[in-house]
């Protein structure tokens, strides 16, 4: 969001502007709407500006529409980072707000994260809990005791961020040294099968050791490949 | 018009509504000349047939063959072809000439193709491997199925467990395919989808359990019925009713007012004799005429499901037949309504009546959302891609004709959807909708009633979705649905079966309590708030049905509704037992699949529970035959073998509510034998999705000494109605508005009895 506060500042988008200008015929209120939506969507109103400071601000927008946008010197560089890292911060904490343990320690806030979570993502749910969509392969299915070849990725309860480093790619592994909620997906899946499951914090690490990267208490998103089905016996 | 045809609303009472055959009415009619507007859809049908592309339709496979094969040649002959794309094609030829028929050519085909694949390079990869055995062994079952189950055709033929009368007495095709599943199992152990044919095919021989590799044996207990509930044998073949056809509809109905439940069958197929849309007269003696040429219905085909109302409030039910489904672009065919005459002919209605509509559909609800005491009309669509079709509301006009009001009202729904149930579900006596389907719909309409200062039935009317804040969260793709009140407490539950799998491995790993990806369905208990609660899981039908026809009636007259569900899918790899459910005190459900004779493995569709021989109890038809050209089955009818409840059989009339009282809400209480009293309740309606009973309710009373009384709500007056007078054991005729009671002779007769009333009538070499 923060780059398009930098585009507008800095002129390429203003004869785009000024040429929607000069052709659309929405209402006024559009206009300010679009203004407002820019202030919130970049968080410039969570800022604690003071009335001085909008008002430069609003200056330094009128300057760029009449083609005399003030020049990005070092102050204003330091001022769009500052901008730029507080934004973050916020984001983070909303973050923290939504998906961090604390919000999953709270009553019914786990279902209802998996409630939407399957709605978003058109998943079903099993008995234990497990949110699951498995596009299908063929052929084998692996049991708790039967060693398999995966590959699978990992995301935080955002969904956007991933734990790089408790991915694997094309690993051989016994079924029953995973997560339960990956032994319970696995069951499901056939060879070249891919699942996208949500893992409740109890069919993942549970009580046990959380993974660097991850946040105790909190669901996990794993995306899920089924190479190769290795029988026990 | 004519006046038969619109008797309109009943001024008043009259006792004549009651009589088996009111004054005017007509004897069957032998000299019934078609009608010009039958004729015009039955060539309006077979033009867009004749019009389709059929390699964008995957079940015609005898079309697609021989393009198939040019296309074989023409790339063999350009320098000996592209491996991998000709892999492909020879692929599907034999997928084709299995589906078709052509075993033999199939399996050969299969041999040809690992040759070429051989002396071409082809790698033979787990997949392909996989898909080469399974199609080599399906090849080899279904020849044994066509040789055994089908030609040598009895009661007991394809009934899961396979045992008795069911074992093949030829055997080859089974021991072929032993041989190919054991060898694709022996190279992968954790193939469901092999081990479950397997253990059919054992069973097939009369060698299962005990012949099964011990590794690979899933055991009987896991197929082992909850209860049991005696066995139902299947007496179609005795009667002539063990139609062989596809996949098809059901309606069992009193079409001519004779007091005999009758029978029109459909198929979806496009094949002018194969697939007749067909009818029988229940002649009341234990015999069934064909009346489909004298009906008019000659060259009326491909309906794949039936659904009946009396949209012209004269008594008699005339009948929807739903075309279209599964075939996504090239399923634009028009649904057809046909008038009952009530001389047992029909006439192709749908043109003057306003619902000529050209969109893929098999599901359709009758209802009266307007409470005018004309049944309206909601049509299902199946949207898939960009061929968006939404679903149709018709408002039921009055004079025959319909209106197409489903924007105007907001219910224009778009999905793929496969279910369209009606019930009214808040007790506030307007019908509510609910719709689900593949994919994701499911919506539960709320009919609020005019949506403004117009309170005529023209009115714009309000719908609300309501499905999340009523608690309906699932299954994402689901077939047939109903509305029930399985527990007999006052309100209306909702039952929403699941309808996909991988493959039949996930049918096997729910059998076997290992984890799966099938969908199961779910069971939502009414609050009695306007809110559900799922208990699928207590009530013991968190399962991977996969079911496509259903319906539900009273199988032991224990006042408890049971339900049944044909399951299937088009693959002839996806054997799986059509299943029973017996509902136990309104607590939950057990299975009674094995125990009563229901498993039928070949694809279930259609399903109707009636009381076809009047002696109290119900008996079950179902539409079996799948949807690939060659997957024909003999239909079936499963002989209630009493249980000793009593009954209660009762006809309402409506005069300001639709004439057959659909939507019509019925509290009976009796005294049971311990001098208590006992609510039972009751809808009329013709059941679940696909299937259509007869909306005589039948209504099992338990042990109950004596009926205390019957309290009618008549949706259109919003008046309860108490009847008293009324004993146990009788069919009783309840007119809206009238008094009293009328009894009505209940004429009963034998049904054929026993494991060989099921043989098919014709035995083919």
């Amino acid at each position: 969001m923060t780059s398009f506060l930098r585009c507008l500042l800095a002129g390429p988008l203003l004869g785009a502007v000024t040429a929607l200008a000069a052709t659309s015929s929405a209402p006024l209120d559009a206009y300010a709407a679009v203004g407002s939506s820019m202030v919130q969507d970049n968080r410039l109103s969570q800022l604690g500006w003071t009335e001085a400071q909008v008002e430069a601000f609003v200056q330094g927008v009128r300057a760029a529409f009449r083609g005399e946008g003030r020049p990005v010197n070092a102050a204003t560089q330091a001022l769009l980072n500052e901008i730029g890292r507080r934004t973050q911060e916020m984001e983070q904490a909303e973050l923290r707000a939504r998906f961090g343990a604390e919000a999953f320690a709270r009553p019914g806030y786990l279902q209802t994260y998996l409630k939407e979570m399957a709605k978003q993502f058109q998943l079903e749910r099993s008995d234990s809990g497990l949110c699951y969509g498995i596009r299908p392969g063929y052929g084998a299915r692996p049991t708790p005791e039967d060693s398999v070849v995966i590959s699978y990725k990992v995301n935080l309860a955002d969904t956007t961020t991933e734990v790089a480093a408790l991915g694997v790619n094309r690993q051989k592994v016994r079924v029953a040294d995973l997560p339960p909620g990956l032994v319970e997906a696995l069951q499901m899946m056939t060879v070249d099968s891919a699942a996208m499951l949500v893992l409740p914090p109890d069919l993942s690490y549970g009580d046990g050791e959380w993974p660097e990267g991850t946040e105790r208490g909190t669901p996990l998103l794993f995306t899920v490949k089924l190479h190769e089905v290795i029988p026990a016996h | 018009m004519g006046a038969l045809a619109f008797a309109g609303a009943l001024g008043a009472a009259e006792p004549e509504v009651c009589d088996p055959r009111p004054a005017g009415a007509k004897p069957p009619n032998d000299h019934f000349v078609q009608p010009e507007s039958t004729r015009r859809m039955i060539a309006r049908i077979r033009e867009i047939y004749q019009a389709a592309d059929p390699l964008r339709n995957p079940f015609r496979s005898a079309d697609q063959l021989p393009l198939l094969q040019a296309q074989e040649r023409a790339e063999e002959a350009r320098a000996g072809g592209d491996p991998l794309r000709l892999t492909d094609v020879k692929i599907k030829i034999a997928v084709h000439l299995l589906q078709s028929g052509q075993t033999a050519e199939a399996f050969a085909q299969y041999l040809k193709l690992e040759k070429f694949m051989q002396e071409r390079g082809v790698p033979r990869d787990a997949r392909l491997d996989g898909l080469i055995r399974t199609g080599k062994a399906l090849s080899h079952l279904r020849a044994g199925e066509r040789a055994n189950c089908l030609l040598n055709h009895n009661g007991d033929s394809c009934l899961f467990p396979i045992a008795g009368g069911g074992v093949h007495q030829l055997q080859d095709g089974s021991r072929a395919a032993i041989g190919e599943l054991e060898a694709l199992l022996t190279l992968n152990a954790g193939d469901l989808r092999a081990r479950w044919l397997l253990n059919i095919a054992y069973m097939t021989l009369g060698e299962y359990p005990g012949g099964v590799p011990a590794r690979w044996l899933i055991p009987p207990e896991r197929f082992a019925a909850e209860d049991d509930i005696g066995r139902f044998h299947d007496v179609a073949g005795a009667l002539g009713l063990a139609e062989n056809d596809l996949a098809g509809g059901v309606v069992m109905e009193d079409f001519d007012r004779d007091g005999f439940l009758d029978l029109m069958i459909s198929a979806w197929g496009f094949d002018e004799e194969k697939d007749q849309l067909r009818v029988f007269r229940n002649n009341g003696d234990g015999t069934f005429t064909e009346r489909t040429h004298q009906a008019g219905l000659t060259g009326l085909v491909s309906g794949l499901n039936l659904i009946h109302g009396d949209y012209n409030n004269d008594g008699y039910a005339d009948v929807l037949v739903l075309r279209g489904a599964w075939l996504r672009t090239e399923g634009h065919y028009p649904f057809s309504l046909l008038r009952n005459n009530g001389d047992f002919t029909f006439t192709d209605v749908t043109e003057e009546a306003g619902l000529l509509q050209f969109k893929p559909t098999q599901t359709a609800a009758w209802f009266d959302y307007n409470g005018d005491g004309w049944l309206d009309l909601y049509v299902g669509a199946e949207s898939s891609g960009r061929d968006s079709s939404a679903c149709s509301l018709y408002r039921n006009n009055g004079d025959g004709t319909f209106t197409e009001c489903a924007a105007e009202h907001g219910v224009d729904v778009v999905g793929y959807v496969k279910s369209v149930a009606t019930g009214d579900y808040n007790n506030d006596g307007r019908p509510d909708l609910f719709l689900s389907g593949i994919g994701g719909p499911r919506i539960l309409l709320r009919n609020d009633g005019p949506a403004g200062s117009d309170r005529s039935p023209r009115a714009r009317w309000k719908f609300t979705d309501v499905t999340e804040a009523a608690g309906i969260d699932g299954p994402n793709n689901s077939f047939p649905s109903w509305f029930w009140d399985f527990d007999n407490d006052g309100d209306l539950d909702l039952m929403v079966t699941g309808y996909a799998i991988q493959d039949v491995g996930d049918v096997a790993a729910d059998y076997m309590g290992r984890p799966h990806a099938g969908q199961k369905a779910k069971l939502y208990r009414n609050n009695g708030d306007g809110t559900f609660t799922d208990i699928s899981r207590a009530a013991g039908v968190s399962r991977v049905l996969h079911a496509m026809g259903a319906n539900f009636g009273d199988l032991d007259n224990d006042g408890w509704l049971d339900f049944y569900v044909g399951t299937g899918d088009p693959d002839f790899a996806t054997l799986v037992p059509s299943r029973m459910f017996r509902n136990d005190g309104g607590r939950r459900f057990k299975e009674v699949t094995t125990s009563g004779g229901f498993g039928q493995l070949q694809k279930g569709h259609g399903i109707a529970f009636g009381d076809i021989d009047n002696d109290g109890d119900q008996d079950i038809y179902s539409a079996v035959g799948g949807a690939v050209q060659d997957d024909y089955y003999p239909n079936q009818l499963f002989a209630n073998p009493g249980h000793g409840n009593s009954w209660l059989k009762l006809e309402l009339v409506g005069v300001k509510t639709n004439r057959m009282a659909l939507g019509a809400r019925v509290k009976v209480v009796v005294i049971d034998e311990q001098g208590a009293e006992r609510a039972l309740h009751r809808v009329v309606g013709t059941g679940a999705t696909f299937g259509s009973g007869p909306l005589r309710l039948e209504i099992g009373l338990g042990r109950a000494r004596a009926v205390d009384r019957v309290e009618v709500f008549w949706p259109v007056t919003g008046q309860t109605q108490v009847f008293r007078s009324i004993e146990p054991e009788r069919l009783y005729c309840l007119v809206e508005g009238a008094p009293a009671p009328v009894q009505r002779p209940l004429r009963t007769f034998a049904l054929p009895h026993g494991p060989d009333a099921g043989g098919h009538p014709h035995h083919h070499h």
